[in-house]
């Protein structure tokens, strides 16, 4: 074992400092090249590109115009019982000068009481407040969060829509933010950035505030940049009212988010007009993640499970003709990191140690390995240094990257099993977004 | 009998049979002056519509409650006068509707003076409840206008309190005659709790409490809030912060930096509530001595007098139902109520029913402990109605003041006292014999000319001193009958 131990060190060495010594690293690396320098380095190369272009675009910008549109916050609650109170009175601590529509949707308010009466006593609570008004919209049987969404969008009066999940809570100039992008005609939507509130539960939950932090915060810094949003997360989503309803709400089925992102992409390349979806790193929504590894990995299952649902959906659709090549471009990107990549990487783990010795295995993978910490703690240094409106907080995470990428490797296995549970058993009928009535009748 | 039924027609349209009538009448002064009985009273011709029909239609009770004649009279409408409907008897158009229940009313007053109990609103009361059967009872209507919110509606008629409370309100009215009260209440409600106390009404069901005025004795009030140091009520409510990072408290406004919260102390920008900041408070600032406060101290400030009170300080009064109490029923059969209650000490004056029960009760004692004696004392008040009348109110009163200060100096701590009638009282002497009591009775009799009284008034006491003999004992409760027995035989000393 002792023995096993020296040789990996040993061939790391040697691969570290003289490569070409060993013919057996340099196929070795061969195969690992082009898959590192053909994507991982472009990759983070673009990003870092973005982030810079982002902050010297930001700089450039002059002070914040009095655009202040009505806004009007869709909250689908389901059974947060007290914990949407977090989230409206989040909403009522915006710094906002303009109208606030809080709209709690209940779904199966018959059974979830508790959360009916919390939104209840936070309604006086509410409309005691100036030009803040709150409505509860109680479903009484469960329909799930699209019916929700549709309900609030019924009610909502308001220029600019907002669809969050109920057990979220937003910085308080959230809607200051997301809403100075809507003076730009051209702009439909604005994808806010996801944060994680109990980051420093669990050592699980911790990981995820980083990955959130890469995956999201400076990885949709960049794609939109280049206008490449490709998806406006279900839990945290700012529309112009006029295209909601111009593509009339949201579809049932699941991964309505994904589903409700190409449908205005494809509107808009239907009608030939110029559009963009923007991504603001500094509108922040906090959300709770699962705290223990099994819940984590059940819900990432849930949620990549959905995307070949999807692409099946809108296969016809999904064309550098009908989309534009940015957006055809970012969508062929999430389809590789989603499907190709954990594919690619777990064939390649598997090949290593079938052609090679354990000792060279384990070294080529560690050098990999290495790599990618190098990699990703200059990605995560340069955005928090850049981006992060909590530098203290996101540092204090730093010991977290040389694990980073296995437990991102963990996740991207686990997302694989998922995506061919749904093409071998319609896994997406599985979903805990809706009831199984309900999607049973979904034409999708 | 034969009851007849007169109607008074108001503005509207008649509803009333003219069958079932004696006569009509369009104006209620003829009326008043023609009836010299109490009669059933009909008052047709009304439309709750018209303001100015609710308003005659109030006037015309108003001033039937306020005749010697008619003030328990049995009295309805013909149609619902929506909120005047509790100043009447009740509603109905027809003979067969309304005389089952007029006619109780009607014979009870067959057995009574009305003209006679007409001489004060007390009795007036009374003999409106009496005539109206034990079941009957008075119940507090909610009236803005009236300085204790509630009224009782027949007492508010009867007592003429519609003249100072309400009449701005409501327009109508004569000017009232303050004579009837000694010291005239400030509302209906008032007059019940001081009749209640005299043990005239009992009180049934709870309604409702109120608020008064401690210095006034009205209770509309103004509720507001106002700075604790200086009563100012010009404040702003000031939101307060605590920023997490250094634990800064200070009020919301020093933390806006443009669109953002920024800690003033730390510099930290404070974006979420529940992680970087909370708002532990809301307090308030008074903008004319700059006090700090978290909570506004809030007074009653009264609409009349215009003091503030501290709501605590309020003065809490009980509204309830009420019903006649069997003295309040006797002073109504007897015609008389009079001052007598002022003689004795309110702690050991009773009721007659417990008066009898003490006395039958130390009977039995003394049949068994045969060293147990008791006395009774009857006295008896001759000229009080001609002296009030020669003396006047005031003057009378304090000729009573001083009667009773000499009594109450007489009667010892453990003597209990009570009234059976018209200036008729019971002294009861445990411990003390025949011989004692009758020491007593001739002190008594003297103090009448103790009292000083001018131009030819005259009062005098009677009195005489009775004990119940042992062989009574056997018979059960006989005080009740005896003490009757034994005020004839006072009568017939005289």
């Amino acid at each position: 074992m002792n023995n096993l131990f020296t040789n990996i060190l040993y061939h790391l060495y040697n691969l570290m400092i003289d490569p070409l010594l060993n013919a057996d690293f340099i196929s070795g690396i061969l195969v690992l090249m082009p898959f590192v320098l053909f994507f991982e380095i472009p990759w983070t190369l673009f990003i870092l590109l973005g982030i810079i272009k982002y902050k010297v675009e930001e700089r450039a910008k002059g002070p914040r115009r009095p655009y202040f549109p009505t806004v009007s916050c869709i909250v689908t609650c389901y059974n947060e019982g007290r914990d949407i109170e977090k989230t409206v009175i989040s909403l009522l601590e915006q710094i906002y000068p303009g109208m606030i529509q809080i709209l709690l949707v209940v779904d199966g308010a018959a059974i979830n009481v508790d959360t009916m009466k919390a939104a209840t006593l936070m309604e006086k609570l509410v409309n005691k407040h100036s030009n803040r008004s709150l409505l509860v919209l109680p479903k009484w049987q469960r329909g799930g969060v699209v019916s929700s969404s549709n309900l609030g969008l019924q009610f909502a009066t308001g220029q600019i829509i907002i669809k969050v999940d109920g057990d979220s809570s937003f910085d308080n100039n959230m809607l200051e933010r997301a809403t100075r992008h809507f003076e730009d005609e051209t702009v439909v939507a604005v994808s806010g950035c996801l944060r994680v509130r109990n980051a420093d539960k669990t050592l699980c939950a911790a990981f995820q505030a980083v990955e959130y932090f890469i995956s999201i915060q400076t990885s949709k810094t960049a794609l939109s940049e280049f206008n490449m949003v490709n998806n406006i997360s279900g839990a945290f989503g700012i529309f112009r009212r006029e295209i909601l309803d111009l593509v009339e709400g949201w579809d049932a089925g699941t991964a309505e988010d994904f589903d409700i992102t190409i449908r205005i992409k494809n509107y808009f390349a239907h009608t030939r007009k110029k559009f963009r979806i923007v991504f603001d790193p500094e509108t922040i929504c906090f959300t709770e993640v699962p705290e223990s590894f099994a819940k984590f990995l059940k819900q990432r299952i849930r949620w990549e499970g959905d995307y070949p649902f999807i692409l099946g959906k809108h296969r016809h659709s999904i064309s550098p003709h009908l989309l534009g090549w940015p957006n055809f471009l970012s969508i062929l990107l999430s389809i590789f990191t989603s499907i190709v990549i954990p594919g690619m990487v777990f064939v390649y783990t598997i090949w290593l140690i079938c052609e090679y010795q354990i000792d060279v295995a384990i070294a080529l993978l560690s050098a990999v390995y290495i790599f990618y910490v190098l990699m990703l703690v200059v990605l995560y240094l340069v955005s928090v240094l850049l981006l992060s409106e909590r530098k203290g907080s996101d540092l204090s995470r730093l010991h977290l990257l040389p694990l980073m990428p296995l437990f991102l490797f963990i996740g991207k296995i686990n997302s694989l099993v998922a995506i061919l549970w749904e093409w071998v058993g319609k896994g997406h009928q599985d979903s805990s977004m809706a009831p199984w009535w309900v999607l049973r009748k979904s034409k999708f | 009998m034969k009851h007849e039924i007169y109607r008074l027609i108001l503005g509207g349209e008649l509803i009333a049979a003219s069958a079932d009538l004696s006569g009509s009448y369009h104006s209620v002064a003829v009326m008043l002056e023609e009836l010299k009985e109490p009669a059933i009273i009909l008052l047709d011709g009304l439309d709750p519509a018209e303001d100015h029909l609710l308003s005659e239609t109030f006037d015309v009770i108003y001033q039937l409650r306020r005749s010697p004649i008619f003030y328990a009279a049995p009295i309805y409408f013909t149609r619902s006068m929506a909120s005047l409907n509790p100043f009447a008897d009740g509603i109905g158009s027809r003979k067969e509707d309304i005389l089952p229940h007029a006619s109780l009313i009607l014979s009870r007053m067959q057995n009574i003076s009305i003209e006679a109990n007409a001489a004060y609103h007390d009795l007036q009361l009374l003999t409106f409840l009496f005539c109206r059967g034990d079941g009957y009872s008075l119940s507090p209507l909610a009236i803005t206008a009236s300085p204790w919110i509630y009224e009782y509606p027949a007492a508010f008629l009867i007592g003429a309190f519609a003249d100072t409370a309400i009449q701005a309100t409501l327009r109508f009215g004569s000017a009232a005659d303050e004579k009837s009260f000694k010291e005239k209440p400030g509302s209906s409600a008032e007059w019940l709790i001081s009749l209640g106390m005299q043990g005239l009404f009992v009180t049934m069901e709870l309604v409702d409490r109120i608020r008064l005025c401690p210095y006034c004795q009205t209770g509309n009030f103004n509720y507001i809030d106002s700075c604790p140091l200086c009563k100012s009520i010009d404040f702003t409510k000031k939101k307060m912060m605590h920023c997490f990072t250094c634990g800064h408290v200070a009020p919301e406004e020093n933390f806006k930096n443009g669109m953002m919260l920024l800690c003033p102390r730390c510099n930290t920008a404070l974006r979420h509530i529940g992680s970087d900041y909370d708002r532990p408070v809301e307090s308030y600032l008074c903008n004319s001595c700059s006090e700090r406060f978290i909570e506004p101290e809030v007074n009653a400030d009264c609409l009349k007098c215009r003091n503030k009170i501290s709501p605590e300080d309020l003065a809490v009064r009980q509204l309830y139902n009420y019903g006649i109490t069997a003295k309040g029923k006797k002073a109504v059969q007897l015609g008389n109520i009079n001052f007598e209650f002022s003689l004795f000490d309110d702690n050991r004056n009773v009721i007659p029913a417990y008066f009898y029960h003490v006395a039958d009760w130390l009977l039995q004692m003394k049949v068994r402990y045969s060293d147990e004696d008791f006395s009774l004392l009857c006295i008896k008040i001759v000229g009080l109605e001609t002296a009030e009348s020669r003396l006047g109110v005031s003057q009378f009163k304090s000729v009573i003041d001083e009667l009773a200060t000499r009594i109450r100096e007489l009667v010892r701590l453990t003597d209990i006292t009570t009234s059976t009638g018209a200036n008729t009282f019971w002294v009861l002497l445990p411990r003390t014999n025949q011989k004692g009591g009758e020491l007593l009775a001739s002190r008594v009799e003297k103090l009448a000319e103790m009292v000083s009284l001018e131009k030819g008034a005259q009062i005098h006491i009677q009195v005489k001193c009775f004990s119940i003999p042992i062989e009574y004992a056997k018979r059960g409760p006989v005080a009740e009958m005896l003490l009757g027995e034994f005020e004839t035989i006072l009568l017939n000393d005289q």
